[in-house]
């Protein structure tokens, strides 16, 4: 070859001309999409962990019912590791007016918590501050709901077991003890180690949770969680970070699909600008590959030439995208490390990679088709110019167009439903946008008009029909794009943000005893708070069962997150399926009361490795409950409504003892009403869940403002297609104005012309693009975020308008210089 | 002897509106090597149709081409421009010079696909002989029309082509600039005895070759 500096400067001097300056400035805004979302969501990954470990106060948490073997302690401590012990029991304090009251006590030694840091304050639901220090000898830290419900005051001695104690501090928050399901227990109360003794708090029948927190460099931790678990100790649960609240998971997933849409998006819009370009590239490069096929040089010799310079063209735009990339991420961060109140780690570099590698991929996938054709060049054209490299396959350029965006999808959001579902879609949508555009430009043809401009616009429109169903294809995929963003979008967005209502239940009452169920649905009504409903609920154990040689159903405790189960579940039993939950296998009950049937959350029973059909048997009290799994539910665990993993058939659990659990919205000028709800009807916990219901909607609503601003990726993709499909006709249209204007036509009559073509193409565009957002913006609520969306007509009205005007504009812009130019400087440059 | 370019009831039709054109019939042609061959014709008789089957840019409909003693038929594409490469020179009526490359790097890609090396002294060497030693760096948007023409005629000499084809390699300039083309063509030709396929409408370029044959409805045939 000749030396590489004259095809670099080649390759400079090509992307002077518009069509590869179009392939790298689409590129740019393919990579800065991936790249910011890239570094975003792996600092989210990274600080999700490190909030994950804060939710446990450890790295890793060894849990048992029984003292904990002390081998593990050692073990750890041998390995370099951190380590701090903790139990926690229920226990009963004497409140104010000497009423018995179930505390739920943790004991705690120097070095908790080992990740987080716990918070204290001398008043009562005060924000506190952070200390490293625990609880002093003959000293308690106590939960404000405590000495709100029990009216005891700090500085106050209370007796806990056989000991006295001080109430020395508010604790305001513990790193461990948030989130619904951790909550359901009875008001805090910490203690110093040491004192445990003494106070004669623990017996052998004490049911109490005991804990190993262990903690410290990451290799370390993972040789030791590996050496735990090989133990196989049935005695010991292991948790490791991965579990997290699944409210806040949930949002963040959501979040992330969000996320993942928006530069799917931008990256599929900028591929169509890509796809145009250089095809419109291929075309100006055509006499150049003849040239060279006339010289000698093979067909992989031409290849080589273009595709090296293509391949330049994306490693300059994947540089270039990713330091756009990197700074937009910084701002995306900021937006959220405010909503997840943690400060976000610095990214790792993977996604600079995934940048590069996408933006090779990209303009491979899009651009190949056209490079292919064009060492296929006749050579005669040299001669005689009316010979044109055959047009690139429409099956072959489909076919690498999807296959780079299906790799790029898999490889970036690991997501095979979102990967599929937009692949199917683009198929469809592609197939569909041709047939409508073939549609409208056969239907535009046959319009009878007199009136000369229009006739002469539309006798344009028809003269190149597959120009037109191209330009159509390519603007009615950008116009999709923009009212995705500024239509949809924010239907969609609404709808996310509606998952947590204003009046989302922010109190959860658990342990209503039958007799005092209505009692509490009546002071509730009384006091004007609505209550979702209230549920029965009964403790039931898992019975395993062997299937296929091997055990399933026991796991000693666990989450949805680790893909472990606990042994023990809330039951509940109802009649009708509950609201916020959807039936996606099986039916709802039979009408035989004596079969026993079971509705399972399908994550559940995903970990459990069951289907419809299966067998399930709880104890519940002395008995065995067997019943068959008659459908699975999907659960909106963002909505904050009361929701079991395990629904029975009531003919099956009424007759069991039950308490009662529900939920309702308090407003925060009424708190006190809680504390009257639990001295009316003694024994039963009300806990407060405003604070996690605050920090889902500020996750939803600053992630929402992210989203919005990696749309805004997708907008410039959008306008770089309605620039590329301009610019694929601008030099026939140069030509015919030039003609035009040499035969006498006047400007007024040239502008007309051309505007009613483009505002004619902008309006075919805008109403395949409109058809297609709301199909789209349907599809993906539904198949994808699990959200309900009606689109309205004002997207075709946006669609239909803003498409003739924004196209009409733009073309206007693109000939203006044509028009306004003197002929014979417009034929000299053709 | 065997001729450097040989053509054997060479037909070319093509499917038109009309039904089926033919636009050379049944054409025999023989050049021999160093052998200068103008042929001439009016617009549309089929003459620049004849140079791309002679050159192997085109394949017959029917009938046989022999380049440099190779059967075209037996050729695929890259087979055809493996046998143009380096043996084979053209200059064209619209220059043809690769815009994104300075007048140097152009007459170097022919040198680069002729597979020689030491390219930037030849090329340099070459631009020097046509009289645009000052004008190397320059791209050919830079360059005049017949600037432009000189430096494609640097690039299809540079090679020391055995056969050289010319399509209206003067057509677009004008009179004293064509004059000074051909001028150039014709010294450069015989400076290194290539075979000369020129095909033109211009009578007076025409006479200065060996021989003049003139296309007329896609039959050739000998002018006196």
């Amino acid at each position: 070859m000749i030396r590489a500096p004259a095809h670099l400067a080649a390759f400079i001097r090509d992307s002077r001309s518009g069509a590869l300056r179009v392939v790298i400035i689409a590129l740019v805004v393919a990579v800065t999409a991936v790249t910011s979302v890239g570094f975003f969501t792996d600092r989210i990954r990274l600080a999700m962990e490190q909030r994950s470990g804060e939710l446990l106060g450890a790295d890793v948490r060894i849990e048992a019912s029984t003292p904990i073997a002390p081998i593990y302690r050692s073990k750890a401590a041998e390995d370099g590791l951190a380590v701090s012990r903790q139990v926690e029991f229920p226990s009963v304090i004497l409140d104010a007016e000497g009423m018995p009251k179930l505390v739920a006590v943790k004991v705690v030694e120097t070095g908790y918590p080992l990740r987080g840091r716990l918070r204290v304050s001398d008043q009562l639901f005060e924000e506190g501050t952070e200390t490293d220090a625990v609880p002093e000898f003959g000293t308690l830290w106590v939960g404000s709901t405590l000495l709100a419900e029990s009216g005891l005051q700090l500085g106050q001695s209370i007796k806990l077991g056989a000991s006295l104690f001080r109430l020395a501090r508010v604790l305001s928050y513990e790193p461990d003890n948030t989130g619904i399901f951790s909550q359901l227990a009875a008001p805090r109360v910490m203690m110093n180690r040491s004192d445990l003794e003494a106070a004669e708090l623990l017996s052998e029948a004490s049911r109490a949770r005991h804990r190993l927190l262990i903690a410290g460099e990451p290799k370390r931790v993972a040789t030791f969680i590996d050496w735990a678990r090989e133990r196989d100790d049935p005695s010991v649960r292991i948790r490791t970070v991965r579990e997290v609240q699944p409210e806040i998971r949930t949002a963040l997933d959501r979040a992330a699909s969000y996320l993942g849409l928006a530069s799917i998006t931008a990256i599929v819009i900028a591929g169509a600008a890509i796809l145009l370009a250089m095809r419109l590239y291929a075309r100006q490069q055509q006499d150049a590959a003849a040239v060279m096929r006339c010289l000698g040089a093979s067909q992989g010799y031409v290849l080589r030439i273009f595709l090296g310079r293509m391949l330049t063209a994306a490693g300059l735009a994947s540089a270039l995208g990713c330091a756009a990339g990197l700074i937009a991420q910084e701002f995306l961060a900021s937006l959220a490390s405010s909503a997840l109140q943690v400060e976000l780690p610095a990214p790792s570099f993977r996604p600079l990679l995934a940048g590069v590698i996408v933006g090779t991929v990209v303009a491979l996938g899009f651009g190949l088709a056209p490079i292919l054709s064009l060492r296929q060049v006749p050579v005669l054209r040299l001669l005689r110019s009316e010979h044109d490299m055959p047009r690139p396959s429409s099956i072959l350029s489909t076919g690498i167009a999807l296959a780079a965006t299906f790799v790029v999808l898999l490889w970036q959001g690991k997501d095979p439903v979102l990967a599929t579902w937009v692949i199917a879609s683009l198929l469809v949508l592609m197939a569909a946008l041709l047939t409508i555009g073939a549609l409208l430009v056969w239907f535009v043809r046959r319009l009878p008009v007199r009136h000369t401009v229009f006739r002469y616009a539309l006798a344009n429109l028809g003269r190149r029909p597959g120009m037109v169903i191209l330009q159509i294809v390519a603007l009615g995929t950008g116009i999709m794009a923009l009212l995705l963003l500024t239509v949809i979008r924010v239907d969609l967005l609404d709808s996310w943000q509606r998952t947590v209502p204003d009046n989302a239940p922010n109190r959860f009452v658990i342990n209503i005893q039958p007799d005092q169920q209505r009692g509490v649905v009546e002071m509730l009504e009384e006091a004007d708070l609505t209550l979702p409903g209230i549920f029965p609920m009964a403790r039931g154990r898992l019975v395993p069962e062997k299937s296929d040689g091997e055990w399933r159903g026991w796991n000693s405790g666990g989450s949805r997150e680790s893909g472990e189960v606990p042994s023990e579940f809330n039951l509940s039993f109802s009649d009708d399926l509950p609201v916020n939950n959807e039936l996606i296998a099986g039916r709802w009950w039979t009408d035989d009361p004596s079969r026993g049937e079971w509705s399972l959350e399908e994550g559940i029973a995903d970990n459990l490795g069951l289907e419809v059909g299966d067998t399930l048997t709880f104890t519940v009290g002395e008995n065995e409950v067997t019943g068959q799994v008659s459908n699975l539910r999907r659960v909106t665990w963002d909505s904050f409504q009361v929701n079991f993993f395990v629904i029975g058939k009531p003919s099956m659990l009424e007759l069991y003892p039950a308490t009662y659990i529900t939920s309702f919205y308090l407003p925060d000028n009424r708190a006190r009403f809680a504390g009257d709800l639990v001295r009316r009807f003694p024994g039963i916990t009300v806990f407060d869940v405003g604070a996690l219901i605050e920090q889902v909607r500020s996750i939803i609503r600053e992630v929402s403002t992210a989203v919005q601003y990696v749309f805004a990726f997708t907008l410039l993709a959008g306008l770089v297609v309605l620039y590329a499909a301009v610019q694929t006709s601008a030099r026939e249209r140069m030509r015919e104005i030039a003609i035009l204007r040499s035969l006498g036509a006047k400007r007024r009559r040239i502008w007309g012309t051309q505007l009613t073509e483009f505002v004619l193409l902008g309006a075919m565009a805008g109403l395949v693009a409109a058809l297609f957002a709301s199909l789209a913006g349907y599809l993906l609520s539904r198949n994808v975020f699990e959200l309900s969306f009606d689109p309205g007509p004002a997207v075709f009205i946006y669609g239909i308008v803003g498409g003739a005007v924004g196209v009409g504009a733009a073309g206007l812009l693109a000939v203006q210089r044509v028009v306004r130019r003197p002929v014979l400087q417009s034929l000299q440059r053709l | 002897m065997q001729p450097i370019v040989a053509a054997q009831r060479l037909t070319r039709q093509v499917e038109g509106p009309a039904g089926i054109l033919t636009i050379l019939s049944e054409v025999d042609l023989e050049i021999e090597a160093g052998e200068a061959v103008a042929i001439r014709g009016p617009s549309g008789s089929g003459k620049s149709t004849l140079l791309g089957q002679l050159a192997g840019l085109d394949s017959p409909t029917r009938g046989t081409v022999h380049l440099l003693g190779q059967d075209l038929s037996s050729l695929d594409e890259d087979g055809k421009a493996a046998l143009r490469a380096g043996k084979v020179g053209f200059v064209f009526q619209l220059f043809h010079l690769l815009p994104g490359l300075t007048a140097l790097e152009n007459v170097e890609l022919a040198l680069e696909l002729a597979g020689q090396g030491n390219r930037y002294s030849q090329a340099a060497q070459m631009l020097e002989s046509v009289g645009l030693a000052a004008r190397m760096q320059h791209m050919p948007l830079q360059l005049s029309g017949g600037e432009q023409q000189r430096v494609a005629l640097a690039r299809a000499f540079v090679i020391q082509p055995q056969v050289l084809f010319a399509d209206e390699p003067t057509g677009n300039l004008d009179a004293d600039t064509g004059e000074a083309v051909a001028d150039m063509l014709f010294t450069l030709r015989k400076e290194r005895a290539s075979a000369l396929v020129l095909v033109t409408h211009d009578t007076a370029l025409a006479s200065r070759c060996d021989r003049v044959l003139a296309m007329e409805a896609g039959r050739l045939k000998s002018v006196e």
